[in-house]
């Protein structure tokens, strides 16, 4: 044998004793696994109905009783149920986790180094409603990872803590928080949070106040209608189309006053291409509030742009067939019977996209 | 007492909802996933169905419809538990043929509640 082949025989030697080792060494590992998770299962199998029993006649200390790997297994089921129960059980679970100190050791985590246990520690707090965590949670509103900002917002919501508004818009404002998590906490927050979300349509920053007007429509909050009503003319365009969509859930006549005033003039505004979400804004809001003064400023609308056409179609659709301009444009066979209002009047789908003779835009129209 | 199954791929919450439901005198069978529960349906011929919507293999709206589909469960009571919270979810449920619609995080002693109450109605 020459040295050449010697050495190829040593390596493909060498190479095949390694493929047998990591077969093997996979085997072992499933092997392993395996046997874990039976061992688990029949861990799991006496555990479960023991745990669910002492939940279910919420002896804590019963609970409290496994030692071990047993203990281990009933904190695991625990946890997994947790986020998923709510009412007299999830009390019970919540004051066996805290028995067993796992409420503690979750209110240690949320200042732990590491970023994923300072998240699991908010969720968990959350979950269980610990109202003692609320100071803790608002400062990891702050914290440098955002899956633990989202997960403190979230848990603070689910808590309904109302102390936590302020800080949850504040942070919406600085953009450490997503709009739709600190929305869906506020919302989960309720009507508690009033008294912040008033506050925060004068806030100075103009995403703060969007994101409040359309949370106080959403809630129902009838006192901010009054800031509302001011904020029609906020200097921030997002902030103006929010605050008028929020006045349409919540407004009443004197509020159709306030919209018909500024959809006459947004009217009188020469008309641009891509601006026109105030006025479409202005027309839907007058026709969830339904009030029949709106009719006359709906009805020059009609002549707007499409989408301006179209909101104001439906909002005269809406107020009802009362006035004499529905009358006279839903007429069957009239020339204007391809108009949205008279389409919609007249039960038949109307879209801006399938071409309606009125609110041309001009591009299309030359 | 009634026979009711349970479907839903999380484990532990399966063992609950049928502690619960055993609790109450009635007698549970468990599925872990779509196709299992359907399966269990047709052979069991349960009085009431608590179904999970997400699931594996066949959604918990898919064995719903299956089951209307077929004449020995077109008229078993189902229960949809689901996380799917949105108003068009709840629409789908009713129409796919649920006859309530639980949203998780829920409360087992109401869910509890709630199929006495489905089957009292469907009781003669």
């Amino acid at each position: 044998m020459t040295g050449g082949a010697g050495v190829l025989y040593v390596v493909l030697v060498a190479m095949a004793s390694l493929l047998v080792a990591m077969c093997v060494a996979i085997l072992v590992i499933r092997g392993l696994r395996q046997l874990f998770a039976a061992r688990r299962a029949v861990l799991v199998a006496e555990v479960r109905p023991r745990l669910l029993a002492s939940i279910d006649h919420d002896d804590v200390a019963a609970a409290a009783a496994f030692t071990g790997r047993r203990d281990a297994v009933a904190q695991s089921i625990s946890l997994a149920l947790l986020p998923k129960l709510r009412g007299a059980d999830r009390d019970a679970l919540a004051r066996v986790l805290r028995f067993g100190g796992v409420i503690d050791r979750a209110v240690a985590g949320l200042t732990s180094r590491s970023a994923a246990r300072r998240e699991r520690s908010a969720e968990l707090l959350g979950a269980a409603g610990v109202t003692a965590a609320v100071d803790g949670l608002v400062a990891r509103l702050d914290d440098r990872d955002g899956g633990v900002r989202m997960a403190a917002a979230r848990a603070l919501g689910r808590m309904g803590a109302a102390a936590a508004v302020a800080p949850v818009l504040a942070a919406l404002g600085d953009r450490r928080l997503p709009a739709n998590t600190a929305s869906m906490a506020v919302l989960r927050i309720g009507p508690a949070g009033a008294p912040a979300l008033l506050q925060a349509l004068g806030d100075p920053n103009h995403h703060t106040r969007a994101v409040a007007a359309e949370l106080c429509g959403s809630l129902g909050l009838t006192p901010s209608v009054e800031r509302l009503e001011l904020m029609v003319d906020d200097a921030d365009a997002a902030a103006r189309v929010s605050a008028v969509g929020a006045l349409g859930r919540l407004g009443g006549p004197s509020t159709a006053a306030v919209l018909v005033g500024r959809l006459v003039l947004e009217l009188a505004r020469p008309a641009r291409r891509g601006d026109d979400g105030l006025g479409v804004a202005l027309a839907t809001a007058l026709g969830y509030i339904g009030h029949p003064s709106a009719v006359p400023v709906l009805t020059e609308a009609l002549a707007g742009r499409h989408r301006l056409a179209f909101a104001a179609a439906t909002s005269l659709a809406s107020i009802g067939p009362a006035n004499p301009a529905h009358k006279r444009r839903a007429r069957p066979g009239s020339r204007s019977t391809s108009s949205p209002v008279s389409a919609i009047l007249l039960g038949r789908t109307c879209h801006p996209a399938a071409g309606v003779e009125v609110g041309v835009e001009p591009s299309a129209a030359s | 007492m009634a026979k009711i199954l349970v479907v839903d791929d999380d484990p532990d919450l399966c063992a609950l909802v049928a502690f619960k439901l055993e609790q109450a005198g009635h007698e549970v069978v468990v599925e872990h996933d779509g196709e299992g529960g359907l399966a269990a349906a047709v052979a069991e011929v349960p009085d009431l169905v608590v179904l999970d919507w997400m699931m594996p293999r066949l959604t918990g709206l898919e064995v719903c419809m299956a089951m209307r589909d077929t004449p020995a469960l077109a008229r078993t009571p189902v229960i949809l538990l689901t996380a799917n919270s949105q108003e068009a979810d709840v629409e789908r449920g009713f129409a796919a043929g649920a006859d309530d619609y639980i949203l998780k995080p829920f409360s087992p002693r109401e869910l509890a509640t709630r199929v006495d109450v489905v089957l009292g109605r469907i009781s003669p």
